[in-house]
């Protein structure tokens, strides 16, 4: 019967050409867009190198002083404040303390480029997994010591040596010459956490030590033994934020920072406050609701065009109940066009979404930006399409199922 | 066979009442040709209708082979038309998307009878209507003829007790007009299929075994006659 069904499915779009590109026409475009969308949103907040293992880590990326006016003060927390407090916890297993990006200048020949710089600790290279086209991250002896090292990125490597190695090379920057001990894959500037042109070890930092105050340019990530004790950091971090010592007690009565998840991280600025809120599920909520707008758009239209087509197919929904067709087989017979159509419609829209991701890529307006179609948007993507059929298919079908076959034969 | 006890059919809207059948009583015997003639609007079709299951009665008993199927739930009486009736429509009633052969499989499809059997069957039925060369075409490139030959291989693919037939001809010439009654006389009387039709050819009518007369929901006049192959 499921194959009369499909083979009859089939047979309609065949020959309703233009109801066919109609209807997929909403849909495909609606389900590449939202493919589109959740690569960049993968790009942005998913695990992938070298952030991985988010599942077990931990971010602290601002510190807020509440002054007494009921003023914020809120920027990066401090390399001095990460190092004297963040340092001595217990519960973490691992961490790392970096620098959020900031740009300088280098002189590659007479041509002047413009890059981005970040200091990070030694453990940065353990905490974060980069790929090492060449040489090493430089180690905790070379940070001790003020070593002049750097780590660069391909991009940068390739525009100052071109095709040639850069390990053991210098690189000028302003007045400075730091020695190259290794190269890594780039990283999209949306992932400020590890994307940089050059990493300096944070003993070159000019403010390192000095900066005595807790709001800095620092961010730390911490990771847990497993993704079950992340809880047990976040409560230690907590309790450790009430010994900070408020810095100017006269001028500010407290300071907030957290220990949060990654997305968390992003989400409580914007939409969560100090306390237990992080915003992730008001972004989860708001995107939800977003979605699911944009997908009725299409559903709606989908469902306005088979109900109209109801009374152009009135006759054959007469005969078919002549001939013994019951409601509930008309109702799946309906349901599995509309399936078929939204299925022909998922494998489209990834083709156009493969496309769109391909362009994307290509046009390099995010620079080092590389969408990709991976497995679980694919599912997503035919999930969509289904719930898409599902939707758009239960009424009409419904409907048209429940048209009293003599008076369909009238029609 | 068919056995029609105080049928009554009330049409309603909000505003009128339409009485389209009034104290119908009859009854269709096994193997019989029986022809049904009125003017339009008389409540020949409606009766025809409710005959094969596609419309309910107001009131009023209808018994199948002794069993009354008035208010059976609807995958009982899908069942009931798809093993003992077939229909055959004026206007066809084909499915423009499916092919002459898939058009002709359909009743056979809600059977559940395996594809090799449908297409041996639904071959059979073409062969009995002289379409077995069309199995391919579809419904838009053919005669209205052929496509009511079509119907009729439809109707009989699955072997049904009874055809009910609503003006079979109403759309042909008169030379495709008796190429049709003639195929239905055959299964008549070759077959043995009790036939139900609704006419308005005064002619062909006299060609079936009994003729009934309708008017404003009415029964008014029964003749018999001894049924002809022209």
């Amino acid at each position: 019967m499921l194959r009369n069904y499909l083979k009859m499915a089939i047979k309609v779009l065949l020959r309703k050409k233009f109801y066919t590109f109609i209807s997929m026409f909403g849909i495909s475009i609606t389900l590449a867009i939202l493919l589109v969308v959740t690569s960049f949103w993968e790009h942005a907040t998913g695990e992938q190198a070298p952030e991985v293992n988010l599942d077990r880590s931990l971010v602290v990326s601002r510190m807020k002083l509440k002054d007494k006016r009921g003023g914020n003060y809120m920027d990066g927390a401090s390399f001095y404040f990460l190092d004297h407090y963040v340092r001595k916890l217990s519960t973490p297993e691992k961490m790392s303390f970096y620098s959020f990006p900031g740009t300088v200048s280098a002189f590659i020949g007479d041509r002047k480029v413009n890059l981005d710089r970040k200091f990070a600790d030694a453990a940065f290279w353990e905490v974060l997994k980069f790929k090492f086209i060449e040489g090493r991250g430089y180690t905790a002896e070379e940070v001790e010591n003020s070593q002049s090292v750097a780590v660069i990125s391909r991009s940068f490597k390739e525009k100052a040596f071109g095709k040639e190695s850069a390990a053991g090379k210098e690189v000028k920057i302003n007045q400075d010459k730091f020695r190259v001990v290794g190269v890594v894959e780039d990283v999209s500037f949306v992932r400020y956490h590890t994307s940089g042109d050059l990493y300096l070890p944070v003993s070159l930092d000019k403010g390192f030590q000095k900066n005595k105050n807790i709001l800095g340019n620092y961010a730390a990530m911490l990771v847990a033994e497993n993704p079950g004790r992340r809880k047990e950091i976040q409560k230690e971090y907590a309790a450790m934020m009430q010994q900070v010592e408020i810095p100017e007690p006269h001028k500010f009565e407290s300071a907030h920072s957290h220990a949060d998840t990654y997305l968390a991280s992003y989400t409580r600025t914007f939409l969560g406050n100090d306390e237990t809120n992080t915003g992730v599920n008001t972004l989860y909520a708001t995107i939800g609701l977003i979605a699911f707008l944009f997908i009725m758009l299409p559903t709606v239209n989908l469902v306005n065009i088979n109900i109209s087509r109801t009374m152009e197919r009135a006759s054959e929904i007469g005969a078919r109940k002549a001939m013994g067709a019951s409601s509930f087989s008309l109702v799946l017979q309906f349901l599995v066009e509309n399936l078929v159509l939204t299925v022909f419609c998922g494998v489209l829209a990834v083709g156009l979404a493969y496309g769109a991701m391909e362009a994307i890529n290509a046009s390099q307006f995010i620079e080092h930006l590389q969408l990709t179609i991976n497995y679980e948007i694919l599912i997503k993507g035919m999930l969509f399409a289904l719930f898409f059929g599902l939707l758009s298919g239960v009424y009409p079908a419904w409907r048209m199922s429940r048209l009293q076959a003599a008076e369909a034969l009238k029609i | 066979m068919i056995k029609l006890t105080n049928l009554e059919k009330v049409y309603r809207t909000s505003s009128i009442q339409t009485l389209a059948l009034h104290n119908v009583n009859l009854e269709v015997e096994k193997g019989e040709f029986l022809s049904i003639m009125g003017p339009s609007g008389c409540g020949k079709s409606t009766l025809l209708n409710i005959m094969g299951l596609l419309d309910n009665p107001t009131s009023g008993q209808i018994l199948l082979d002794g069993h009354a199927v008035a208010n059976l739930p609807d995958r009982e009486l899908a069942r009931i038309r798809n093993r003992k009736l077939g229909f055959i429509f004026q206007s066809y009633h084909l499915i423009p998307d499916l092919n002459v052969l898939d058009n002709v499989e359909l009743p056979l499809i809600y059977r559940k009878v395996s594809g090799a059997e449908r297409k041996k069957l639904a071959l059979a039925a073409l062969e009995k209507v002289g379409l077995s060369a069309r199995t391919k075409h579809y419904p838009n490139q053919l005669s209205g003829g052929q496509r009511q030959r079509v119907a009729i291989a439809r109707a009989i693919v699955g072997q049904p007790e009874v055809i009910l037939a609503d003006e079979p001809t109403g759309n042909l010439d008169s030379v495709m007009g008796e190429e049709i009654m003639n195929i239905l006389l055959q299964l008549n009387q070759q077959d043995g299929t009790t036939i139900v039709m609704v006419t308005h050819d005064e002619s062909q009518a006299k060609k079936t075994g009994r003729l009934i007369r309708f008017f404003d929901g009415q029964q008014v006049n029964t003749e018999t006659y001894a049924a002809q192959l022209s």
